[in-house]
């Protein structure tokens, strides 16, 4: 007699009857494949589009010859020249905008009255894009290091504040409570729960603090500037370097890009209990 | 019998609260008395809204109040590390480990790190979480998570055990394993025990004495020891009398209100 059973399924479909893999399931060079993967399609669409001749190199450059002028100005050390002092603006703003925040936010976040207070100036001034305070920069601070700087911390602070004052601000009843039963007094419940607390909310605000004052670089490096990967940009178009422009880009886009693998990594580090 | 002095001694609190939108302040509690005797272990038992947790808060110190709650002779002001308190939310930190949420309270009343290290590794053997020292709390179930708040009460060595319906968040399994072990906790320390609960079983099954409260108005609606050895039989025939006894009392008082209880009749 046939037989009638259906045939079993296949042992390699038996033990794993989801085939769709955890992408940290996979194996190494798989991995680096994925993520290349998106970025080889741009650089090929870039190409084709360029090399086949739809657009003027004046406009828009192909890989190739970005990457030639790319080498040069490492070579001849230019573009290490800018990348330093435009990052020594980022930061300089970041920072001082961070030491401001971060007392500020300790403040307006243990206080609701304060708050109220201070809520109505905060949101009148948040709408205001940092750029349209170019004008003013330039009349109180003139055209030097600081009026460019100032632009970035103005626009680095926001988010900062916010989310420095929100983290404080949404420490759980519950978790006050715990520890003043444990004996704990005010400092210590401040910096072992409270602190602790917001660590989340400070890291959405470092992340998008450093976001703007990458924003804010390029347009204060609007204000007479004779170097900066912004100025790199300007002066690009002045003069018609579109591939001087798009290694300006190019860079802003790399040097954010470990930036943020950086933070990526402080989170990790200091969120592990997530 | 004679009378011990009381550990705690709650004279004529009472406590009201306005909700919003409302011209007159709701009762909760109402020139209550009740006097409590070092090591005994106490139920707070009663619906939603009857101000259970409201006492408990009080004795905590997190519940401000009118009149006079006195703890080993002094008014209770704030809270303070010699009432521990284990919530239902469990209300661990989740930035710590277990071995750091039980040390916490060493840490800050100023314990060496040596002896911060030996207490808490005794206290969560107590428990049973020996081997998730190092584990975050989010990683935990619920029953462990308890367990853990558990551990870091009892590591302070608090002179009272202030519990807010710990198990309510729990599996029956869970809940059941779990009282069984307080009661080989509370055995062992012999700690004076406030434990509101809204289950009539859980608070005969546990309690020395079994306080019902019930609201509109607010008032104890009865005081009943519970005398039976422990550990007691979940169906002793004893029990499930007091357990009646109970849900009478509660049907009487607020019809509307006795229907959220988990009344087991036998």
């Amino acid at each position: 007699m046939e037989n009638t059973f259906p045939s079993l399924p296949h042992k390699e479909v038996l033990s794993s009857p989801n085939k769709r893999l955890r992408f940290s399931q996979r194996k190494p060079w798989t991995r680096l494949l994925i993520k290349l993967s998106g970025l080889s399609i741009l650089l090929l669409a870039w190409g084709l589009i360029t090399g086949l001749g739809y657009v003027v190199p004046a406009q828009l450059p192909g890989p190739l010859a970005t990457l030639q002028t790319m080498t040069h100005m490492l070579q001849d050390g230019s573009l290490v020249l800018h990348a330093a002092s435009s990052l020594k603006r980022v930061f300089s703003g970041f920072l001082v905008a961070f030491a401001i925040a971060l007392p500020l936010g300790l403040m307006l976040g243990s206080s609701r009255l304060l708050r109220d207070a201070i809520n109505p100036v905060l949101e009148l001034l948040r709408p205001i894009p940092p750029l349209a305070f170019i004008s003013l920069a330039i009349l109180w601070l003139g055209i030097d290091e600081w009026s460019k700087i100032s632009i970035i911390i103005y626009g680095s602070f926001f988010p900062l504040l916010l989310n420095i004052t929100g983290g404080i601000s949404q420490v759980e009843p519950v978790h006050i409570r715990a520890a003043q039963s444990l004996g704990a007094r005010k400092l210590q419940i401040f910096c072992h729960v409270t602190l602790r607390a917001a660590i989340p909310n400070m890291m959405i605000g470092i992340r998008s603090g450093m976001g703007m004052a990458f924003i804010c670089l390029v347009g204060s490096e609007l204000i007479a500037a004779n170097e900066g990967l912004g100025f790199l940009i300007q002066e690009g178009r002045y003069m018609f370097k579109t591939d001087q422009v798009l290694v300006g880009m190019i860079t802003i886009g790399i040097i954010g890009y470990f930036i943020n693998l950086v933070i990526t990594t402080l989170e990790k580090i200091l969120l592990r209990w997530k | 019998m004679h009378e011990l002095a009381p550990i705690l001694s709650i004279e004529g609190v009472t406590v009201a609260f306005r909700s919003p939108g409302q011209s007159e302040d709701r009762i909760v509690l109402n020139r209550l008395q009740l006097s409590v005797e070092a090591g005994q272990f106490i139920c707070l038992l009663g619906p939603s809204g009857c101000g259970k947790t409201t006492l408990l808060n009080c004795v905590a110190g997190f519940q401000p109040y009118a009149g006079n709650i006195y703890f080993n002779g002094a008014r209770i002001e704030k809270p303070g590390k010699e009432r521990g308190v284990v919530f239902q939310e469990y209300a661990l930190f989740p930035w710590f480990t277990v071995e750091q949420n039980v040390e916490f309270g060493l840490r800050v009343n100023g314990v060496s790190a040596a002896e911060r290290k030996e207490l808490a590794r005794h206290y969560i053997r107590m428990v049973g979480l020996t081997g998730f020292e190092k584990h975050y709390p989010g990683k935990l179930s619920g029953g462990m998570k308890q367990r853990a708040g558990l551990a870091r009460v009892l590591a302070n060595e608090p002179a009272m055990l202030l519990m807010d319906e710990p198990f309510a968040a729990l599996d029956e399994q869970t809940r059941e394993k779990l009282q069984t072990e307080l009661l080989g906790l509370w055995e062992q320390q012999r700690k004076t025990c406030l434990f509101v609960t809204h289950s009539i079983q859980e608070a005969v099954y546990l309690a020395d004495r079994v306080i019902v409260l019930q609201p509109n108005p607010a008032r104890i609606a009865l005081d009943l020891r519970i005398d039976l050895p422990r550990l007691r039989n979940r169906h002793d025939e004893r029990l499930l009398q007091y357990q009646a006894r109970i849900s009478e009392i509660l049907r009487e008082g607020d019809a509307p209100y006795g229907e959220h209880l988990s009344i087991i009749t036998a």
